[in-house]
């Protein structure tokens, strides 16, 4: 206390009175001397009143009774009075949390395009055949189309049915128009004499089906998302 | 002064409940109704816990609403307060005072909720309009919910220790060697708390008291 007089720490406690006698009393004197100290003495007794007066906030009694009921109803064992029983929750993993969620649907619903995609896209000889009767009844016909479309002559005859009606004919005729043209997957092969034939006799069908005096059948085009997937292979070592 | 081992800045998560020291508090009340309804609560006897519950909530409520800073943080607080009392209660020596361990496990749930709220500082909206309420003065009311803001905020700025002390010994009218024994702490240590709590204190309020 002699060494440093002006100690704030001494201040501190000679206004909360928990200094003994006489340090309390060479305090006393020094601040009788030392303005500054007064000062600091003087705001420090005034902080201490301002807490004393600090009363409880409003609501603090509803919240206290709000407490009292929670605990009690969160202790009973009745089980009408019980809080229902919470089982723990379940741990959420890292890989599913708030922030990848997102992009795991998004993910989800990307695969979702893909397959839908690679699926409306799949290969002309996995489709199911055209079914017609003109060329059920043509059996002739029906050879020549077979062959030029790489189409099984069992899938074919298997599919083709006599319940078939004209408004078969137009739906199934411009598919298999389309189907003909694109060919994706199919290996590059030079047009043969054969689909030449066959795609005039599609033609002609389209054209037969259509009652006279109306507008040709219009031709849709099957739009499917051109959905292009970049493989890039890994190479080991770079690329040189 | 016995401390335990109870350290007031461990989380109370960590603190073992076995940590009831009778050794802490020489008061008994083997004698008091205060043992019996302990020694109720023990059995089983909930309206026991109830009369307990209702010995402490006013006080520990209100400790951790100085702690915190907020009701509703205050509220969730004290209840997790006295569920914690609900699950020791047999390890609870009944000739024993049970406020250290109330006081002790209330700083430290305070302290915890503090950590998990950050640093960020929400000022309960009930304390900011309640003075304009009842002061005649509207110049005087505002100055005094300016200073009761200030005071609210600059308490919960402080480190937990140092409030702790503070509100023990400034706002609750302990004596030094009573919220000593109620941190489980020294007296000494209590006081250079106090002392460090409201010069830093008086440094966040420079010119607003």
């Amino acid at each position: 206390m002699n060494q440093r007089p002006c100690h704030s720490m001494d201040i501190a406690a000679f206004v909360a009175d928990e200094l003994m006698p006489d340090e309390a009393r060479r305090v006393q004197q020094h601040l009788e001397q030392c303005e500054s100290c007064r000062s600091l003495a003087s705001e420090l007794a005034l902080q201490r009143g301002a807490l004393r007066e600090l009363e409880d906030p409003p609501g603090f009694e509803q919240a206290l009774q709000a407490m009292r009921e929670g605990a009690l109803r969160r202790l009973d064992p009745t089980p009408s009075a019980a809080e229902p029983d919470i089982k723990p929750r379940r741990l959420r993993t890292f890989a599913w949390s708030s922030v990848h969620r997102p992009l795991w649907l998004a993910a989800a619903a990307m695969g979702l395009i893909l397959g839908w995609s690679a699926w409306t896209r799949r290969p002309m000889r996995n489709r199911a055949p055209l079914a017609t009767p003109h060329l059920a009844q043509n059996p002739a016909q029906n050879d020549v189309l077979n062959r030029g479309l790489d189409i099984p002559q069992t899938s074919a005859s298997q599919t083709l049915s006599p319940q078939s009606t004209t408004s078969t004919v137009q739906k199934s005729a411009p598919t298999m128009a389309v189907a003909t043209k694109a060919g994706p997957s199919r290996r590059p092969r030079q047009p043969s004499r054969a689909v030449e034939d066959t795609q005039q006799q599609l033609e002609a069908l389209v054209a037969s089906a259509d009652p006279p005096g109306s507008d040709p059948a219009p031709v849709f085009i099957q739009q499917t998302p051109q959905v292009v997937i970049y493989w890039v292979k890994p190479v080991r070592g770079g690329v040189s | 002064m016995e401390t335990s081992g109870i350290e007031l800045g461990a989380p109370a998560s960590a603190v073992d409940e076995d940590a009831i020291n009778p050794r802490l508090n020489p008061q008994t009340n083997s004698q008091t109704p205060l043992g019996s309804v302990v020694r109720a609560a023990q059995a089983g006897d909930l309206e026991a816990f109830e009369v307990l519950m209702r010995a402490f909530e006013r006080p520990m409520l209100r400790l951790a609403y100085r702690m915190l800073g907020n009701l509703g943080e205050a509220q969730d607080a004290t209840q997790e307060l006295f569920l914690r009392l609900h699950r020791t209660l047999q390890r609870l020596d009944a000739d024993r005072d049970p406020s250290p361990w109330l006081y002790r496990m209330m700083a430290n749930l305070c302290c915890d909720a503090q950590k998990r709220r950050g640093r960020a500082f929400m000022l309960p909206l009930e304390s900011i309009d309640e003075p304009c309420a009842h002061a005649q003065d509207p110049a005087e009311a505002l100055h005094d919910a300016h200073r009761k803001q200030a005071l609210i905020q600059a308490l919960a700025e402080l480190p937990h220790r140092e409030r702790a002390a503070v509100v023990l010994r400034d706002m609750e009218g302990h004596s030094a060697a009573e919220a000593a024994r109620l941190l489980g702490s020294s007296e000494g240590t209590v006081r250079s708390q106090a002392c460090r709590g409201r010069l830093r204190l008086r440094n966040l309020l420079k010119g607003l008291l």
